[in-house]
């Protein structure tokens, strides 16, 4: 592959060390609850210990008497709510008149240390009316639930509802005739499943240290996605001028799309202005699984139908998912991706948010998408096998190419799903034996094919020169995964330097450009084209210098291999030019600032080996591949990184993991203990192929990387199981009481 | 309310406009901005699934829709802004500014749920 100049890349493509990686392995890196500050206190927030339940009052007055405590605040310290969605957001951080949730949020104490704030806040007494609970997506849709919200009405594009209810919206997409499509296949699979609630599990907790000045300024240091939007969210809920608030990012450890919301900022800010001191609040554990954003729980409907040759005439959906106390859910991202890499002809998907009594959902990874593509992979192995033909070839068959119309009423642009099936069928996983299970188990190997649109959006990079040549490179995108490094690479392949010469960084909201969070697997691709459209713009402002210098014409003056030249005569290094020109003329430097409205999709097909125990359900992973297209890999250690990562957190929601509920609402393994995630000694090594589909629209050829490798392992798992032991899962996680039941081992619970 | 008129213009003398969208035509400039009807709200449009109409924003766009078809509007807005869950694409591109968003002579606007990235 090349750059769009045709010149052989130089840096983009090498396994390079990672900018931030010795910190980072060495604890020297800063992460949220890392940051003091001098004269900081702690702070603490008491959480409800109701599902449902309304507050009839709240009396601080104990808890502000503690000896040692600074502050109290609860929603009376916030500003009235000026919309319904401000309402929400307001509710969410602090509850007003009802709790929605085990754990939402009721006050917060600022204390000089941890224990006396937790001490202090449980003085706070809150009388509540408890209230019935329901936490499954089905029995909240019922005409007898317990409501939520008592002035919610099912909004729809066929008008809106005239009664109270739990389901807060309502979609349809259609094209062509459903009816008359299944009327023409010859087979046809109708099939329900149910996916539990599920964590993005991220091992560093959230943490804000907020300070507060005279001047009404605050300095916000925190575990976030996007410095910009929890600057916007502070001075929504607390009615600021955006200048007024500074959020300084530190490092992440992990966040999924779970810390793109912030929890903690407001209560932070509000106890630091109260108490005149700097607030640090760290969450613990099961507050992450109570009261921060997991994916949802959700419910599918799925019917498909195909010819004896092969081709998918008709499919139609139902999806519901549980949103959380508040509207939200990702229903609109599952259904766009559910039946998205496939062309068909005569389609409908009808999709459901539905508030529950849980935390607000929050993205993870592909929002929507995992569940979505478990329901609708399972079936689509189904039609292939009825059909007797191979699951890739069936695939193929219906593959979307560019141009092709989805469900949603968009188009495809350049993708790379048939690529990725081929190079599945055609890699040595697919291709060997699937071995002998041991004495009294079963063998299986199941594919699945899932892809995410991915994202563009605004981001910010500055690329400033110093006097010996080397170069600051300055973003407001929060570095997830290593970000840093691969923006420093495309920005070293336009210089034509040494990637050493580039020490990147990330700034705060009050030294960079707006970015949108690092989400949406975004920041190597759309930052990406910001470094490089300022690269482009440091090589011009250098051309120009050195013309000026040279008294030549700026179009006499080129540049190639970290050399400016014009003419025969005149030359000079990178760094020759940058010692002259820094040291009069003012500094060379250049912000591009993009808003970048396209981007490419990424598709995954994903091989899955399991072994199952027949009399214990246990399924025990045995082999696993990736393939996926990612465009150009700027940097493949990384990108393998991705891939591996995604599908095991994927392998998690397929075997282990799920919120549990009890009939009052209480979630049962809030904690890693009882919630079980993989671990090195639950995943074999997880084998990676790489496809390069360059995007178009990227000088690079990048498409994001981080979504879609989370999406089709629950489907390979359990098309997998299905050819292990003749039973199709059809719910999430695929625990082994699940199998057993499946099997006819045990009966319905 | 709708409007009947008779352009002297020869090419749309076969065409009497019929409506408060079809006679602002002639003053946008002879473009319209073209609106993919979403399939639960086609019972509002006689079931066409594709109406052209004039202007310059969003929510120009969606009240010269609510002319022609009484009681878009009520479906897609809520106040002044997006109904809960209702994005709009235009051009292929989800429109951040929602009613706000500026809209071009020929364009393509969709409505669509609420998507999200992480």
């Amino acid at each position: 592959m090349t750059t769009p100049e045709q010149k052989p890349f130089t840096v983009v493509g090498e396994r390079l060390p990672r900018y931030d990686g010795a910190d980072k392995v060495t604890g020297k890196a800063i992460f949220g609850p890392d940051v003091a500050l001098p004269g900081m206190c702690y702070g603490f927030i008491l959480r409800s210990p109701h599902a449902h339940a309304r507050i009839r009052s709240i009396d601080t007055s104990r808890a502000e008497t503690l000896p040692g405590v600074y502050a109290v605040v609860t929603a009376a310290d916030l500003p009235p709510a000026e919309s319904t969605d401000h309402r929400y957001a307001r509710d969410n951080t602090f509850a007003s008149d009802k709790v929605l949730y085990v754990g939402h949020a009721v006050a917060a104490v600022a204390a000089r240390t941890p224990t006396i704030a937790e001490q202090a806040a449980r003085l706070i007494e809150v009388e509540y009316e408890v209230l019935p609970a329901v936490t499954n997506v089905l029995e909240a849709m019922r005409d007898d639930a317990p409501i939520l919200h008592a002035e919610m009405r099912t909004h729809s594009l066929a008008g809106r509802g005239d009664r109270p209810s739990n389901i807060a919206s309502h979609f349809q997409q259609l094209k062509g005739d459903p009816a008359q499509g299944f009327a023409e296949a010859d087979v046809i699979v109708e099939r329900e499943f149910h996916t539990s609630t599920v964590h993005q599990g991220y091992i560093e907790s959230h943490a804000s240290v907020a300070a507060w000045s005279d001047d009404g300024t605050f300095t916000i240091y925190t575990t976030t996605q996007g410095s910009f939007a929890v600057r916007d969210h502070v001075v929504w809920l607390l009615g600021l001028p955006m200048s007024k608030v500074r959020v300084i990012p530190t490092e992440v450890g992990g966040a999924f799309g779970g810390k793109n919301t912030s929890y903690l900022d407001v209560p932070a800010a509000l106890l630091a202005r109260k108490a005149r001191r700097p607030v640090k609040i760290t969450m613990p554990r099961p507050d992450v699984f109570l009261a921060t954003g997991p994916s949802s729980g959700a419910v599918f409907r799925v019917k498909m139908g195909a010819t004896r040759d092969g081709r998918i005439t008709a499919a139609q959906a139902e999806l519901f998912y549980a949103a959380g106390a508040y509207p939200g859910s990702p229903v609109g991202s599952g259904a766009n991706v559910m039946f998205g890499p496939y062309v068909i002809p005569n389609g409908q998907i009808d999709g459901y948010d539905v508030v529950t009594n849980g935390p607000r959902v929050s993205s993870y990874r592909a929002p929507g998408a995992t569940q979505a593509n478990f329901a609708a992979e399972t079936v689509i192995d189904e039609l292939a096998e009825k059909l007797g033909l191979d699951p890739i070839e069936f695939r193929i068959r219906n593959h979307a190419r560019e141009g092709d119309a989805r469900l949603d009423g968009g188009t495809h642009g350049s993708i790379g799903g048939i690529e990725t099936l081929e190079a599945a069928r055609a890699c040595a996983h697919y291709n060997a034996p699937l071995g002998d299970p041991r004495p009294g188990m079963r063998r299986g190997r199941g594919v699945a094919h899932g892809y995410w649109g991915n994202w563009g959006a605004r981001s910010s990079c500055t690329l400033s020169v110093n006097g010996d040549g080397t170069l600051n490179l300055v973003t407001s995108s929060v570095d997830l995964s290593g970000t840093r490094t691969t923006l420093a690479m495309q920005a070293a392949e336009v210089l034509e330097l040494p990637p050493e010469r580039i020490k990147p960084s990330v700034g705060d909201t009050d030294n960079t450009g707006y970015a949108d969070v690092s989400a949406g697997s975004r920041t190597t691709y759309a930052t990406g084209i910001a470094a490089i459209q300022a690269a482009k713009d440091v090589i011009a402002q250098m051309k120009a210098r050195a013309a000026a210098l040279w008294d030549v014409p700026v179009e006499s003056v080129v540049y190639a291999r970290g050399v400016f030249a014009s003419g025969a005569d005149l030359r000079c290094t990178f760094a020759e030019l940058a010692e002259q020109v820094t040291g009069a003329g003012g500094s060379v430097s250049s912000i591009a600032n993009v808003d970048v409205p396209e981007w490419g999709a990424g598709f995954s097909t994903q091989i899955a080996d399991v072994e199952v125990d027949p009399e214990t359900g246990k399924v025990t992973l045995l082999r696993y591949t990736v393939v996926q297209d990612v465009g150009k890999a700027v940097h493949p250690t990384m990108v393998e990184g991705q891939m591996q990562g995604g599908a095991t957190q994927g392998i998690g929601w397929a075997l282990y993991e799920g919120y549990v509920y009890n009939e009052a609402g209480h979630m049962l393994n809030a904690n890693f203990l009882d919630y079980k995630i993989p671990t090195a000694l639950d995943v074999p090594p997880i084998e990676t192929v790489i496809v390069e589909v360059p995007y178009p629209r990227h000088p690079f050829g990048v498409r994001g990387v981080g979504e879609p490798p989370i999406v089709p392992p629950p489907a390979a798992i359990a098309n997998a199981i299905y050819r292990a032991v003749g039973v199709r899962p059809d719910h999430l996680p695929m625990t082994p009481a699940h199998l057993l039941e499946k099997m006819g081992v045990i009966g319905n619970r | 309310m709708s409007h009947t008129y008779k352009s002297p213009n020869p090419q749309l003398a076969h065409s009497p406009i019929r409506s408060f969208a079809d006679s602002r035509y002639l003053l946008s400039g002879g473009l319209l901005a073209t609106v993919i009807i979403p399939p639960l709200m086609r019972d509002l449009t006689g079931g066409r699934d594709k109406v052209s109409v004039p202007g310059k924003t969003v929510a120009h766009v969606i009240e010269a829709l609510d002319a022609a078809y009484p009681g878009v509007k009520a479906r897609v807005a809520d106040g002044d802004r997006l109904a809960p869950g209702v994005a709009v694409s235009v051009d292929g591109a989800v429109a951040r500014l929602g009613l706000r968003a500026p809209v071009k002579a020929d364009s393509i606007l969709r409505f669509l749920p609420v998507i999200e990235g992480g």
